[in-house]
């Protein structure tokens, strides 16, 4: 048994760079979760172990840089996969 | 003495016999003079009725039947007059004269040509305004040997002939003659036929100056047709109107054949349209030379031509062309083209009449040339500038058309890098491949789309009107500042009328005109909050011919005493626009039948809105 794969996580609204990125990531042995905007990324639980965030920077509604600010904050946490 | 009585008294009888005999003789004789001295009298009250009946007769007659009346009045004088030949020489213009004739019948017509070179004596009495006439040939003096002869073989025995002039230039010759046998001309005959000759030039007169006048009245009607086709003239219909005005003057000259060669400013011929055949211009060399030196070249006969026009007599005797005139088209002092007509058929002089009309026909065309090339120029320009303000509008896209480009080349990348991992692994997940490449073609045909997108906006060339769905060009400006709109937190949304019918424009101005809206309106939405930074683009049928475009905005909207002056050139309310993008804008719709304005929203922002007229070729 190996262990746990390390965790990235992808937020990108273009469902192109999304998928591509989680099948080069996933092909190189790390555990990917992608979202399509960064409210579906904060809505999920808090994720505890390191982890990884790929980021857009363009995007509507809130964008990258918007997000990197909310995490960057005092209380900011990457939310779990599960 | 009884026998002297006797013989006296039968002496006296004899001679009263005699003098009785005498007497009735010399009666019978008084009677019969004054019997013919009546009749010679009845005989000219006769002619004199008929003279004046036909100068009564003249008068009264339309120009188009003059000939045949002078016909007419030949033939009544002339077997009035018992003579074998009666003519009129009508004198034209530049070519042979007219002859009517007439003969009794029987016997031969004069013949139709009267050549003044076979008659040299009688044609220069003739021109002094002097009588020819002559009972018998031995009448005629020793310098006039060559009309002798001339008479000889025409088979004139007497012959009399008379000016024809009314008050200015000689018209023409009235003749009559005999062939069967001499008979003499008397003065007082004479007399009478003068009477007729005037006659005869008061009709042959009102005849020239008629048929003067129809011919002023066609010219006029002619240029005035041909200055009303070409003033509301459009480049596009250029060659449409100039051949129908060539067809229209080469009618009018009553020629085969007629060209308009279009002399380009560095004084190459640049174009030409033609009737009938078009004859290159290098093919005379001679002839444009010429008419770009503003001389006007003119022949009637190929043997005219000097040895520099070597080239040019070839291309005319290939081409069969006989006489010529051809006028430079000058306006101010530029040539800016020629008009050549030719006839093929008969050999034509060129009258002072004839240049007079080419040079007016000539004007009309010159204008036309200098107002098409003037129109070309400005189209230039116009489109020189249209594209630079596209460049200009493309130019402020460039960042997110940079990401729309990034976003399939990033997922190509990844794709691939994935793919070569998938393959060093011992069993290798074909199908996983197989859906990567799938995705790799996508996305290379994505990035392709905005590279072609971009690449027919950039596209600088002429226009073409085609027929055009206005919803699709707004999606696809839509599309292209999708990224941008995005970028900037605008909230874009498209209402569009999707039972909207087709218009007639160029796709990519139109695409111009709505992006150039947008991006104005973008920028009007910058000062607001995120929240409340809307655009809505909306296609609507206006009930009438015509198709809505607007694009509505929540931004900073216009100042009441703006919405006219942002559309003059090089006005702009930016910090760092250039003031053509509306002016440009304007300028594309209204060149497309429709309307450009701009107004303020009840509750703030500002909506540009144009309209295109329906495409009524296309309508079901």
């Amino acid at each position: 048994m190996t262990a746990v794969a390390p965790m990235i996580f992808v937020v990108d609204d273009d469902l192109a760079v999304r998928k591509s990125l989680t099948r080069l990531l996933a092909s190189a042995g790390y555990a990917v979760t992608a979202f399509a905007a960064p409210r579906e990324f904060l809505a999920c639980e808090p994720y505890t172990d390191p982890c990884c965030l790929v980021l857009d920077v363009r995007m509507p509604g809130v964008t990258g840089l918007d997000l990197q600010e909310t995490l960057a904050a005092p209380g900011g946490a990457c939310p779990s996969s599960s | 003495m009884r026998l002297e009585a006797q013989s006296l008294v039968l002496g006296a009888a004899v001679a009263l016999i005699v003098a009785e005999t005498l007497v009735i003789l010399w009666l019978l004789l008084r009677r019969s003079a004054r019997r013919r001295t009546k009749f010679v009298i009845e005989e000219r009250l006769r002619f004199e009725a008929l003279l004046a009946e036909l100068s009564a007769g003249l008068i009264h007659v339309a120009a188009s039947g003059i000939d045949a009346a002078l016909e007419r009045g030949l033939r009544q004088v002339g077997t009035f007059l018992g003579v074998d030949r009666g003519s009129v020489d009508e004198y034209v213009e530049g070519g042979p004269s007219v002859r009517i004739a007439w003969a009794p019948p029987g016997l031969e017509e004069p013949p139709r040509v009267m050549d003044s070179d076979q008659f040299p004596w009688s044609a220069e009495k003739l021109r002094r305004g002097d009588v020819v006439r002559f009972a018998s040939k031995d009448e005629l003096p020793e310098e006039a040997v060559i009309d002798r002869a001339s008479f000889e073989r025409v088979g004139t025995r007497s012959k009399v002939s008379l000016p024809l002039r009314a008050g200015g230039p000689m018209l023409g010759v009235l003749s009559f003659g005999s062939v069967r046998a001499e008979r003499a001309w008397p003065d007082e005959l004479i007399e009478r036929l003068r009477l007729l000759s005037e006659a005869f030039a008061g009709a042959l007169e009102r005849k020239r100056m008629e048929l003067a006048l129809g011919e002023r009245l066609r010219l006029e009607k002619l240029l005035s047709s041909l200055a009303t086709a070409f003033s509301h003239l459009s480049a596009g219909d250029f060659d449409r109107e100039v051949q129908r005005g060539l067809r229209q003057v080469v009618d009018f000259l009553g020629v085969d054949r007629g060209s308009l060669i279009e002399f380009s400013r560095d004084g190459r011929a640049a174009h030409s349209w033609a009737i009938e055949e078009w004859m290159d211009a290098d093919e005379f060399p001679w002839m444009t030379a010429r008419l770009q030196r503003g001389d006007v070249v003119s022949f009637s006969q190929l043997e005219q031509l000097s040895d520099e026009a070597a080239v040019d007599r070839q291309s005319y005797l290939k081409h069969r062309v006989k006489p010529q005139v051809a006028v430079p088209l000058l306006v101010g002092s530029t040539v800016v083209g020629g008009l050549v007509f030719s006839a093929a058929s008969a050999e034509r002089a060129t009258s002072g009449e004839l240049m007079e009309q080419l040079n007016l026909v000539g004007d009309v065309f010159a204008h036309a040339l200098s107002r098409k090339q003037g129109e070309l120029e400005a189209r230039r320009l116009r489109q020189e500038l249209t594209h630079i303000g596209r460049v200009s509008a493309l130019g402020e896209l460039t960042a997110s058309l940079a990401h729309e480009l990034n976003q399939p080349l990033t997922a190509i990348l990844s794709n691939a890098q994935a793919a070569r991992r998938l393959l060093d692994v011992d069993v290798v997940n074909l199908q996983g491949i197989r859906e990567i490449l799938n995705d790799i073609i996508d996305d290379d045909k994505r990035a392709a789309a905005v590279i072609h997108r971009l690449r027919l906006m950039l596209k600088k060339g002429d226009l073409e009107f085609v027929s055009l769905d206005v919803n699709e060009i707004v999606s696809e400006v839509a599309w292209l500042v999708r990224s941008d709109v995005v970028i900037r937190h605008v909230s874009m949304s498209l209402e569009l009328d999707t039972d909207l019918p087709r218009v007639r424009g160029d796709r990519v101005q139109l695409q111009q005109v709505v992006l150039n809206l947008v991006l104005n309106s973008l920028d009007a939405v910058r000062e607001r909050d995120a929240d409340d930074r809307t655009l809505v683009i909306r296609t609507t049928k206006d009930g009438g011919p015509a198709v809505v475009v607007a694009v509505e905005d929540s931004g900073i909207g216009i100042d009441e005493k703006d919405t006219e002056r942002i559309f003059e050139p090089l006005y702009t309310t930016k910090q760092d626009g250039l003031g053509m993008g509306l002016a440009i804008a304007r300028t594309i719709i209204n060149a497309h039948g429709g309307q450009l304005e701009a107004a303020s929203n009840i509750h703030g922002g500002a909506t540009f809105q144009f309209t295109l007229p329906v495409d009524t070729e296309d309508a079901p």
